[in-house]
């Protein structure tokens, strides 16, 4: 499969301010999202990918078109959605959708025909001719992607998208861009939400301090830890702890009703049961433990920060 | 209030048509500019006060054309005071009219012409004013650059929406005056003459349009308030006007025919429409002398100086606004 994305060593550079550190990084065709804390480089890496800011080094390319010779061509086939309002006064739902179409570069007829037709689909049917102004933040946010679906991009790059909108509103904007990656719309949702990124995403980059930490599928991700258990008894947790540490293996911490420990290698589950007979200990469960995206995400922020 | 139901009952439906070419993306930012600009009544009211001049040129025409068919009578004095008091010119010296009629219509056109310049200072500063400043304000970039729009189309479009309004406040008018000129005095056989006036009076009001456009964008570009953009234009228009008038009257003539007398913009535009229509070399040809028109006129200013004047600012200008754009559409997606 021919990757939507594709950096290599990109970096771009605000004076002495690194923003993006020789970033290198394919994305395969689906719904990615990009996670970072806030000055992580993720608006900066769609400002580059859209053309409108010149890399300082390296190179990438949007569907096969680079970056620094196909602006244009880029533009054409990649729709975006920003964080803030973007609103042009005096303009109704539809004249702003039409005019997004027509700035893309469609005839008067299409761009009218299509206006209608996306703001049906993003839930403006009767909101579609008030001026813009006067819509709430779940319809700007909605009317935002109108704008960005209008030419029928093949790639959108979604900028907190969620942001402002009621929990209604969410769920919407999210059943949204999960039903675009099945319509075979490539996304990259930048957000800060987890959730959000965990209900609608296959794969995640997660960025920090200009660089990408870490990228993985959201399943990889989620997988069992092959060393990390979660150990539920009943007995005398005092001997059953000295017995496992003979053992090596590592009692992290108690929790309610149990243990979180390390075993010394992959597939030593017997170690615990084990000691659990040695000591007289009624083990209830004995689960790996999974990684959640929170703590994939605080994980590489702490690593970046302690690098 | 919309219903935002999570439950689509439709799907994303892709569509197949095609894109236009990217390089004409630009009509469509004039179309929408024009269009936006025309909702306010305000707007409306001035474009249709701007066909003022174009009565009073008509009007003129026709009494040129009267003047003619009764030079030599009784008749004629009470014409010719009247034409005297509106171009400000004493053309009683004048007897062979139709030979010199080319000569008073343009001279009609400069008194049309500066009258215009009111008209185009409001509309421009009405409607230029907020053509970058807005979008500014309303953090409407991105919309622009993540569309296959570069920061030249995007000038151009804004461009293009001021020039269609200079156009229409001043060009068109001029031309239909032209028209009406023709259909009420001149009749067929002038049409040479219309001909030759109609490109002259047109370069004349892409003069207006070069210069307006690239002011009032370059204002437009530094604030997103549009009020400190119409007090910018107010005074890169008014307070050189003024000072052009002060230094006229407290220094020689001879001194003000150069650089000292090219800093009002207003004052080089007519200069340089005044030298487009070669006006004061077809009075002169007239036989009338020099003073009789030179109060009308004004002192003469070398029009290259003035044209370098303009030029220089208008250079300045397009430079300013497109740095300006540029580094917004670089910063289009985080602003």
């Amino acid at each position: 499969m021919t990757p939507i994305l594709e950096c290599e060593r990109l970096t771009k550079r605000y004076g002495k301010i690194v923003a993006l550190k020789g970033i290198s990084l394919a994305i395969q065709p689906g719904v990615v999202g990009l996670l970072g804390p806030n000055g992580a480089g993720k608006s900066t890496l769609i400002s580059v990918l859209l053309g409108q800011t010149p890399a300082s080094s390296g190179a990438a390319t949007v569907l096969g078109m680079d970056i620094r010779r196909g602006q244009r061509a880029i533009r054409r086939r990649v729709g975006f959605v920003p964080e803030n309002d973007c609103l042009i006064p005096g303009m109704s739902g539809t004249g702003y959708v039409y005019y997004a179409g027509r700035l893309a570069g469609m005839s008067h007829a299409d761009a009218m025909q299509r206006a209608h037709e996306v703001l049906d689909y993003v839930g403006m049917e009767e909101a579609r001719y008030r001026p813009a102004e006067q819509y709430s933040s779940g319809m700007r946010q909605r009317l935002k992607l109108a704008q960005a679906l209008v030419h029928d991009p093949d790639v959108l790059f979604l900028d907190e998208p969620t942001n402002g909108m009621d929990p209604q509103g969410r769920q919407m904007m999210l059943g949204l861009i999960g039903d675009l990656g099945r319509a075979g719309i490539s996304v990259l949702l930048s957000s800060h939400l987890l959730p959000d990124v965990e209900r609608v995403c296959e794969r995640v980059i997660i960025m920090g301090g200009g660089e990408v930490l870490t990228e993985g599928r959201l399943e990889e991700m989620n997988k069992p830890h092959p060393t990390l258990y979660r150990v539920d008894f009943t007995g005398d947790a005092a001997t059953f702890r000295r017995r496992l540490t003979d053992d090596s293996v590592h009692v992290l911490e108690q929790v309610d009703g149990g243990l979180q420990i390390a075993l010394p290698e992959e597939g030593s589950q017997r170690l615990v049961l084990q000691a659990a007979r040695d000591t007289a200990t009624l083990v209830l469960g004995l689960q790996p433990k999974r990684s959640s995206l929170e703590e994939t995400f605080m994980a590489a922020i702490q690593r970046q920060q302690q690098a | 209030m919309t219903t935002a139901s999570a439950d689509r009952a439709h799907q994303y439906q892709r569509w197949q048509g095609t894109l236009g070419k990217a390089h004409w993306t630009w009509p469509a930012i004039v179309v929408n500019g024009v269009t936006l600009s025309l909702k306010h009544a305000k707007t409306r009211t001035m474009l249709l006060t701007s066909g003022v001049p174009v009565l009073t040129a008509s009007g003129v025409f026709y009494v040129i054309s009267l003047l003619e068919s009764v030079v030599g009578t009784e008749q004629a004095k009470g014409l010719y005071d009247f034409l005297g008091a509106i171009l400000r010119i004493d053309i009683s010296g004048i007897t062979r009219l139709a030979e010199f009629r080319d000569v008073l219509w343009r001279s009609t056109f400069l008194m049309v012409t500066k009258f215009q310049m009111f008209w185009v200072l409001i509309v421009v500063a009405r409607v230029g004013a907020g053509l970058i400043a807005n979008d500014l304000k309303a953090r409407a970039l991105p919309i622009y650059f993540s569309k296959p729009v570069t920061p030249t189309t995007y000038l151009l479009g804004k461009w293009t929406v001021v020039a269609s309004f200079v156009a229409m406040v001043m060009l068109i008018p001029s031309l239909i005056a032209l028209g009406l000129g023709t259909v009420l005095a001149g009749g067929p056989e002038t049409w040479g003459q219309v001909l030759s006036l109609g490109v002259d009076v047109s370069l004349s009001g892409l003069i207006v349009c070069v210069v307006a456009g690239a002011a009032v964008l370059a204002l437009s570009s530094i604030t997103s308030d549009q009020r400190y953009v119409t007090v910018g234009w107010v005074a890169i228009c008014i307070l050189p006007i003024l000072a052009q008038r002060i230094i006229n009257e407290s220094l020689p003539p001879e001194v003000t025919t150069g650089w000292l007398g090219c800093i009002s913009l207003r004052d080089d535009i007519v200069v340089l429409t005044e030298r487009l229509l070669r006006i004061r070399q077809g009075l002169a040809a007239t036989g009338l002398p020099a003073e009789r028109f030179n109060q009308a006129l004004g002192h003469a200013v070398e029009p290259a100086k003035a044209a370098v004047v303009l030029g220089a600012f208008t250079a300045a200008a397009i430079f300013m606004s497109w740095r300006r754009v540029v580094r917004f559409s670089r910063t289009a997606a985080t602003v």
